[in-house]
């Protein structure tokens, strides 16, 4: 009796796992057997096989038919196993990756998890696969692959046949205008912090446009490099040129915020390498403002469920925005906050727990700031971006923000005067080494982005001011 | 951070406690800086909010000007007053009620260790000198003792802040007073002492921020204020206030 094997795959957060397919059939009772742990999804496979065979005129073996998943252990979800099966039964064994969906007229699909499986197979070394007709972006990110594109079944039969090309990419949405921002100081915090990778918090009275601000960030992020773009493909299963931007809401759940072990990514996943926005940062649940903590440190959040354990990638650029006091209006430059001094040192308190000091910028917006416009916002970010990845090129950081702070001492060099102010500043004002750190970071962008090769005092205080909003906030409190 | 003993007659005291007749060694922890002219600053323990901010705005504004903030390291205005010293870096002295081996009260801890290490800490008493009520009677002594004139922020009738004025009338001092409202209880007694003669304080002077108008880049302002952290400082809260805006390293100020 004849084994047939082919190949396909899952994906375990961002990992690959590839699956061995072994299809045979034989004597006895007509029935067609699934083995493996296979879920709905893919044991409903059946009944899309037979028809597709049918459109091309063939028709399933007789008899007792099993298709085996290896290793059987693990559960197979997805039903991009489909065309795998149907390309065993035409053509038999394949030493290519056979990914896509088929319908019942034996058309051939894609579906957002057979992508992720085709670009994370491709980043753990296949090369080889067959597939269905995929963009013209998404071939893109994988120069070295070979390709086999099908858009019917009946293209398995003909190997001389026309092969059909790659979809046009889908269109590059417009992002909103970064100069829409008003305030010049507040656009140069933004600047910063997509220059340098530090994370901001965006504090200010209601309605003074901090949410604005935080949507137009993504304007200035530079494009997705190619791999970076696997990466998100990996992820996400979708693909498209501007950066992740996610939108949470204060509403969130754990498991929406960080994913759950059942294969579902959650909003920092799928922010990775891109903006994650918590809007109103301090109504957030506590377990989800806890669990931010290892994420920022580890850029991976870890998810377990019974004997399942995924990891999945989360390097953000964390936009948070919040208001000063329950009410909203302390330090209106009119309005008198009514709340307690202690509401308001409990409010305040929140951000100064163990996330928010992984936020480097703080900035108050104000709602009549006065605006300039910014040169070539984005194209400054871009030349600070390659400045930073050259100097750290082979220590596993390219961006002043991402370096913690142990190595901050080690990775970023300061002039002795600039040391020596710092030194004075931990000694008379009680600086704290982690704060010290923060400000060596900062100015290190903010000279980055003025052209400097040196750190001066000027770029310390200015990156201090970034540091001193929440100390003048207390020192409003009545 | 040491402990030393200091008999009255000793030189740093510039002949303050020999003028109050006192023959009692003190008992002293932090740093032994220069002791030139010095302000007390008492007040209830259960200030208004309007008080408290009184008192750490008047702190920082003597401290800045080169005064040695002297206050009782209690709850409230002497708390605030301390942290207001050290909020521009200033110097103050914290006078405490018992040997310098316990404390009182406890809320204030994290604070005393803070001026062990920036400013000093003085005491009547032993270290394993426990607090008593009639020993803070006689802090309050030292505090008129060690001030070359003191301010009572808010204090209600039966103070100990009170008690302190005394003294420092006693010792031939000057003693101003925080005006407040009529109506508030935590306010009567430095009310009453207004009535009874010591100088209402009425304005608190913005220190140097004429001084600040003039700079018009980063360096210029590190250089009037001293340090890159109060410079830092200074720029956070004209810029959230919007008073100044930042372009690179060039302060524009905005006409309000």
């Amino acid at each position: 009796m004849e084994i047939v094997k082919v190949w396909s795959g899952l994906t375990y957060g961002d990992a690959f796992m590839p699956v061995e397919m072994q299809l045979t059939y034989g004597p006895g009772l007509p029935v067609f057997h699934m083995v493996g742990m296979v879920t709905e999804s893919t044991e409903e496979a059946k009944e899309r096989v037979r028809y597709a065979l049918k459109s091309i005129g063939r028709s399933m073996p007789q008899g007792r038919v099993v298709v085996a998943f290896l290793p059987s252990e693990l559960t197979k979800s997805g039903s991009h196993f489909d065309l795998a099966i149907v390309y065993g039964f035409v053509k038999g064994s394949s030493d290519r990756l056979i990914v896509g969906e088929v319908a019942l007229d034996g058309s051939v699909r894609t579906t957002q998890h057979s992508l992720r499986v085709i670009a994370s197979a491709y980043r753990s070394g296949w090369r080889k696969f067959i597939c269905p007709v995929l963009p013209q972006d998404v071939v893109g990110v994988m120069p070295e692959a070979d390709f086999f594109m099908v858009e019917h079944v009946q293209q398995l039969l003909s190997d001389s046949g026309e092969k059909p090309s790659p979809t046009s990419s889908s269109d590059v949405p417009a992002l909103d205008a970064f100069e829409d921002v008003q305030g010049f100081g507040l656009k140069q915090a933004a600047l910063t912090a997509a220059a340098g990778w530090h994370h901001l918090l965006l504090m200010g009275n209601p309605g003074v446009g901090k949410t604005m601000v935080a949507e137009r960030m993504n304007a200035v992020m530079p494009e997705l490099d190619n791999s970076e773009r696997l990466d998100v493909l990996c992820t996400t299963g979708t693909l498209s040129a501007v950066r992740p931007y996610r939108f949470t809401s204060w509403t969130s759940t754990p498991a929406g915020f960080f994913g759950s072990a059942k294969g579902v990514a959650g909003e920092v996943t799928l922010a990775h390498d891109g903006i994650l926005v918590m809007d109103e940062f301090p109504q957030y649940r506590k377990d989800i403002l806890e669990g931010l903590r290892t994420v920022m440190d580890t850029n991976s959040v870890i998810s377990s469920y019974g004997n399942q354990r995924i990891v999945w990638p989360a390097r953000f650029l964390l936009v948070a925005t919040s208001n000063p006091c329950p009410c909203g209006f302390l330090g209106h430059p009119k309005k008198v906050c009514k709340d307690s001094p202690y509401q308001v040192q409990r409010y305040l308190g929140r951000l100064s727990g163990p996330v928010a000091d992984r936020i480097d910028l703080h900035y108050w917006v104000k709602a009549d700031e006065p605006d300039a416009k910014l040169d070539k916002p984005r194209d400054r970010v871009l030349e600070v971006w390659h400045r930073q990845r050259e100097r750290w090129q082979g220590t596993g950081f390219s961006h002043a923000g991402q370096i913690p702070g142990d190595r901050v001492d080690e990775l970023i060099s300061v002039s002795p005067t600039v040391r020596a102010a710092l030194e004075n500043a931990v000694e008379k004002h009680g600086l704290s080494k982690r704060e010290k750190h923060k400000i060596i970071r900062i100015s290190r962008t903010i000279a980055d982005l003025e052209g400097h090769v040196d750190i001066t005092v000027a770029h310390l205080v200015q990156a201090l001011s970034y540091r001193m909003v929440l100390p003048w906030l207390r020192s409003l409190i009545q | 951070m040491t402990v030393f003993e200091l008999q009255p007659d000793d030189p740093w005291f510039g002949g303050r406690l020999l003028r109050a007749s006192v023959s009692r060694p003190i008992y002293a922890k932090g740093i032994r800086f220069a002791l030139q002219k010095t302000v007390g600053l008492v007040g209830t323990r259960h200030p208004s909010p309007y008080g408290a901010k009184v008192a750490y705005d008047l702190a920082r504004y003597y401290a800045s000007l080169g005064y040695v903030v002297v206050s009782g390291l209690a709850f409230g205005i002497d708390e605030k007053a301390h942290e207001g010293a050290l909020s521009v870096g200033g110097l103050t002295i914290g006078v405490l009620g018992h040997g310098l081996g316990a404390h009182y009260p406890r809320a204030t801890l994290e604070l005393r260790k803070l001026i062990e290490s920036q400013g000093l800490v003085v005491t009547w008493y032993a270290h394993q000198v426990p607090p008593r009520k009639a020993f803070f009677r006689e802090r309050n002594m030292l505090i008129a003792a060690l001030s070359d004139f003191l301010i009572v922020v808010e204090a209600p009738e039966k103070s100990g802040a009170l008690v302190t004025a005394d003294f420092a009338l006693s010792l031939g001092k000057d003693v101003k007073a925080v005006p407040a409202d009529i109506d508030r209880l935590s306010a009567r007694g430095s009310n009453r002492l207004i009535v009874e003669g010591a100088e209402p304080i009425i304005d608190i002077p913005d220190v140097g921020a004429e001084n600040w108008k003039q700079c018009r880049t980063v360096e210029e302002l590190v250089a009037e204020v001293g340090d890159f952290v109060e410079a830092g400082r200074i720029i956070a809260e004209l810029q959230s206030t919007g008073k100044v805006q930042l372009n690179g390293n060039m302060i524009e100020w905005l006409t309000t």
